[in-house]
């Protein structure tokens, strides 16, 4: 517990719940198994040990259990792995900034540190009894975040004060002075009062103390770090100068817009991923099917060969629709639905990989001709919330009034936003409408003026709205082509100011097919222009894109909804967030569980022993537990006549429970102090019945509950408990 | 300033029989039905004044004047039949006075040893703080050794031999405070306090006719007193209890608010009482309880406070019991903890 608050101030340096989860998961992985076994018995170091090694298997099945044998089991594969998490890890402590992105190897790097924080402690705090100790630890966890951040988290501190406090007068063996424990009982008062003082102290007499950060942030974006999502996207194009990301050469003659993710679901606040598509792992020379595409449309296959240069994060940058992929360092996984590659524990960066990919190139008629039945498959892809704002449904019926078919409706809604719109990263941030959601959209198309994000997002709208199933994908734009080479490769630079979105329509029969409905950027497909309407500046088939006017340095970028971003950074990590939650939730039942199941083990135990040689232990021991299951005061300072007593008194037993109780009490001291045998137990589990009925009795349903779902006996070392009254002379 | 009173009622001499449990159990309960015919209302100072004859150690009796110290010790020495010796303490006493002194006997030609009042089964030293330290070393001494040496000569004393001295609190007029050294001899130290208005009630109206001493009789002989000694002694204790009485004298060591902890001696003492007060209780066998019940009286007089916590009370032996049943409540008994298997 002194840990879990001690974490408390690196909230400030990580962002995001998914770090905590983790941290309490490492805890609980040392913490939960050694206690149990302490519990049932098992010597202090016997628990430390069981612990350690707890710690050890649940790194192993979080981080890397591909690498062992039924996840649990490290093999030699294992180490390697961890090698890999431990590099890339380094590698994003590098290139980040407070405050950093939870990426998997950063998470495995904390599970590491805490889980060995928290062995340490255990040693030293339970095996070596010098708890005193464990508060250098806990000051060890608390003090850096304040240097990085530069403020004292005063909250933390005073509840590691009282944590470290509450350590302390939980160990009786520590003998404590009148005076001592005035100060155990004042503590928290005090070390308050001292850190305050430290404080003030410290911020005047410190120089740059106050300043918001040592760790200036600049470096790649916080998109290339992993984190993705249309409002990262959004603050990553605002963001001054442009940052080279990777380079690639390709065999297609045509512009190819590389993809890392797709958002699938839309809740009316914001364009998320949903998750819920067949994963599969990726491997060399593996081919994957397009969903939805059939023989009848033209087909060119590609080849790409990307080269990371300063992006990191797991998401992988493939053209659409990619096929294979090769040359991968690390546990990679394929989308099925999406045809995306991302990782749970590789980075993307350095690395050098070969796509195939397909160029798909419908004609319009194909597309106006696709029936309009939508496989079950791709009906999410249609789904809205009910309440549409007026102003979006104002423009989708003035836009697509004179359509016929869906693609005309699709190709109307992009030429809408093609030709009356204008491109401005600055307009939606400086108006307050910055953002994917229902109300920045409606905004957007009154204003007529934002950037991909908004032309993306509007546009899957609409295309939902019309019927035709939609999503938006996020990537790069073709990029800079630098020249060719001698293999026949197109060889394109990409950065930073290339990160574009847009949206996909599906068209049964073809399949997923991209438009391009932001004015300025990227290029029009040919199946999405008609030659007989005007043509605009992206009709030209370039295979140079247009590249938009650098977005404008704005002082209020960083003003981006935070809800927005932290939600969006919890759907796109959610299938890690999902593992570690559900080996998190089975914790938490098993702990839940524990306690009641150990109690019942208990009494069976002893009911099978109740006529041997240990009887009268086993069942002074079971009225012991009842007792204190059922709330009784029951201090280990008390001998078995003291208890006896008190029971009698508390318990108001009557005369047949107190001749019972009596009678376990009587062998049971003659078990336990005399020389001689013990009497026959055969009466004893009856007493113990009735003596333990009578107390159950003698107390509200509520603590009977409480007693038999949360046993006290279980789960707590008993107190020092009160002084008792003389009874000397 | 000494008397003797030798008791004259010396019933069958059947020393070598050994008693069980439960006939020790009985006679304890007979002669603390006798004592308390004499001081009613006191039965823990009566039980604990027994419980230390039968464990053979010495007794110390500390309280204001006048509640009954000496009428204790006297009961308790008619009781169970035993030789007993009064002394009482002046500044005045000389060591001679307690021990004997060598007499040059003019028919035989040679110096006879003539005994001292400390050669009898139970002596009882009255106002023991107010001798000089000499004479106080020289009672103190022969406790210890259980024999006394006068002119090179030593002379062992009777069996049993319990003395019970009785003192004033030393806050008061005219007394020589016993140096800790000193203290450690006495087995257990209690004080009688006042009696309860009753028990006062039904003193007057006795008294108001005769002593009731004179009427008192012995219930055991000394013999029978030297056999439940050796049962006393024969009562089992378990390493358990064994263990919990160390835990307990090893936290006053380490106390923080006690200057001098209980030493292995005490801790011998502390057992040995605890065998009496088992028998006493009817038990062959010692509960924890029985050592809890000692640890005030057996450790109270021997350990000294640091003056910070003096300063807190001033009462040192209320802090000392405070402290002491601190102690014994945090430490854990055997009881509760988890049975070993």
């Amino acid at each position: 517990m002194l840990l879990l608050v001690s974490l408390l101030p690196l909230a400030s340096v990580i962002q995001g719940a998914d770090w905590w989860v983790t941290a309490v998961v490492a805890i609980a992985s040392v913490v939960v198994p050694a206690g149990v076994v302490r519990s049932l018995g098992g010597a202090a170091w016997v628990g430390s040990v069981v612990g350690a090694a707890a710690w050890v298997v649940v790194l192993v099945v979080l981080f890397v259990p591909q690498s062992a044998i039924l996840g649990i089991v490290p093999t030699p594969d294992t180490i390697a792995a961890v090698q890999d998490l431990a590099v890339a890890a380094g590698q994003s402590i590098y290139v980040q900034s407070v405050p950093v992105d939870p990426i998997t190897p950063l998470l495995f790097l904390l599970a590491v540190g805490i889980g060995a924080v928290t062995v340490l402690v255990d040693v030293i705090g339970v095996t070596l009894r010098s708890p005193a100790i464990t508060g250098v630890f806990a000051l060890g966890l608390l003090v850096p975040p304040s240097i990085f951040t530069g403020s004292l988290d005063l909250v933390a501190y005073l509840a590691a004060g009282a944590a470290y406090l509450f350590v302390l007068r939980s160990n009786r063996r520590m003998p404590l002075s009148v005076g001592a424990r005035a100060f155990v009982r004042t503590g928290a008062l005090v070390i308050g009062a001292a850190v305050v003082a430290v404080t003030i102290a410290a911020g005047t007499l410190v120089p740059g103390f106050s300043t918001r950060s040592v760790v200036q942030p600049d470096g790649p974006s916080s998109f290339g770090s992993g984190v993705s999502a249309l409002a990262d996207l959004g603050r990553d194009l605002q963001r001054p100068g442009n940052t080279p990301h990777f380079s690639y050469r390709t065999t297609s003659t045509s512009s190819q817009y590389l993809r890392m993710l797709t958002l699938d679901r839309f809740e009316g606040t914001q364009w998320t991923s949903s998750g819920e598509h067949p994963v599969v792992e990726q491997s060399d020379g593996e081919r994957l099917a397009v969903p939805g595409l059939t023989s009848g449309v033209t087909v060119e296959e590609a080849t790409v060969d990307v080269e990371i240069t300063g992006l990191v994060g797991e998401l992988l940058p493939v053209p659409f629709p990619a096929v294979a992929v090769s040359g991968l360092r690390g546990q990679w996984e394929w989308d099925t639905d999406g045809l995306t590659v991302s990782s749970r524990s590789s980075s993307v960066e350095g690395q050098e990989y070969s796509v195939t990919s397909l160029v798909i190139e419908p004609t319009a008629d194909q597309l106006r001709d696709a029936p309009e039945d939508v496989p079950g498959g791709v009906a999410p892809y249609l789904e809205l919330p009910d309440e549409i704002p007026d102003g979006i449904r104002d423009v989708f019926e003035a836009v697509t009034a004179d359509t016929d078919t869906r693609y005309d409706a699709a190709y109307a809604i992009q030429q809408y936003l093609r030709t009356d719109f204008a491109y401005s990263v600055a307009t939606p941030v400086n108006d307050g409408y910055d953002g994917d959601g229902f109300e920045a959209i409606a905004q957007f198309l009154e204003a007529e003026s934002g950037y991909c994000v908004h032309f993306a997002s509007a546009m899957a709208i609409l295309s939902r709205m019309a019927g035709i199933p939609a999503r938006v994908s996020l990537g790069y734009l073709p990029g800079d082509r630098v020249g060719s080479d001698d293999d026949g490769f197109l060889a394109y630079r990409v950065g930073s100011d290339d990160l574009h979105s847009w949206p996909e329509l599906y068209f049964a029969g073809v399949g997923w097919v991209p438009f391009e409905p932001t004015p300025g950027r990227g290029t029009v497909p040919s199946y999405a222009f008609e030659p007989s309407t005007t043509p605009d500046t992206g009709d030209v088939p370039d295979p140079t894109v247009s590249r938009a006017p650098t977005a404008t340095p704005s002082p209020t970028a960083s003003e981006d909804p935070a809800a927005a971003r932290s939600a969006a950074r919890g759907e796109e990590t959610g299938r890690q967030t999902a593992a570690v939650g559900s080996v998190l939730l089975l914790l938490v039942v098993l702990s839940l569980l524990t306690p009641a199941a150990m109690r019942v083990l208990r009494r069976r135990r002893r009911w099978s022993r109740i006529e041997g040689p240990s009887g009268a232990e086993d069942a002074w021991d079971e009225i012991v537990d009842s007792a204190t299951d059922l709330g009784f005061v029951v201090s280990e300072g008390d001998s078995e006549r003291d208890l006896a007593g008190r029971l009698r008194d508390t318990g108001r037993l009557d005369g047949g429970a107190s001749a019972a109780l009596d009678r376990v009490l009587d062998s049971r001291e003659r078990s336990r102090y005399s020389d001689g045998a013990s009497g026959p137990g055969f009466t004893l589990r009856t007493d113990v019945e009735v003596v333990v009925a009578s107390l159950a009795a003698s107390v509200p349903t509520s603590r009977r509950v409480r007693g038999a779902l949360v046993p006290a006996s279980v789960l707590s070392r008993r107190s020092a408990g009160p002084v008792r009254p003389a009874r000397t002379s | 300033m000494t008397e003797t009173s030798t008791q004259a009622p010396q019933p069958q001499a059947d020393g070598a029989r050994s008693l069980s449990f439960a006939e020790v159990h009985d006679l304890a309960a007979r002669i603390i039905r006798n004592v308390e015919s004499v001081i009613s209302g006191k039965p823990d100072a009566v039980r604990m004044a027994l419980t230390v004859v039968l464990a053979g150690g010495h007794l110390l009796l500390e309280d204001v004047p006048g509640v009954g110290k000496t009428m204790l010790a006297r009961a308790l020495g008619t009781t169970v039949g035993s030789r007993v010796n009064r002394i009482q303490f002046t500044p005045d006493l000389l060591p001679s006075d307690v021990t004997g002194v060598s007499v040059y006997d003019q028919v035989e030609r040679r110096f006879q040893f003539s005994p001292g009042p400390i050669f009898a089964n139970i002596v009882i030293g009255d106002e023991i703080n107010r001798a000089s330290p000499k004479t106080q070393s020289a009672l103190l001494e022969s406790m210890e050794e259980r024999q006394v040496t006068v002119d090179g000569t030593t002379y062992p004393l009777s069996t049993p031999f319990t003395v019970v001295a009785t003192q004033n609190p030393i806050e008061m007029e005219g007394t020589y405070a016993l140096p800790e050294a000193q203290r450690d001899r006495f087995m257990v130290r209690i004080s009688m306090g006042y009696p309860s208005a009753a028990a006062e009630v039904s003193m007057l109206t006795r008294r108001e006719s005769a002593n009731p001493l004179d009427t008192l009789g012995a219930v055991v002989s000394n013999d029978e007193l030297v056999a439940m000694m050796d049962t006393v002694a024969s009562v089992y204790v378990s390493p358990a209890v064994t263990h919990y009485a160390v835990e307990i004298a090893r936290a006053t060591r380490v106390h923080p608010d006690l200057r001098l902890g209980a030493s292995p001696r005490s801790t011998l003492q502390l057992v040995r009482a605890a065998r009496a007060l088992a028998v006493i209780d009817g038990y062959e066998f010692v509960l924890p309880d029985h050592v809890d019940r000692l640890v005030v009286p057996v450790f109270g007089h021997r350990l000294v406070a640091t003056s910070r916590a003096l300063g807190h009370t001033g009462d040192s032996a209320a802090l000392m019991s405070g402290l002491l049943e601190e102690i014994v409540a945090a430490t854990p008994v055997p009881a509760i903890a988890p049975s070993p298997r």
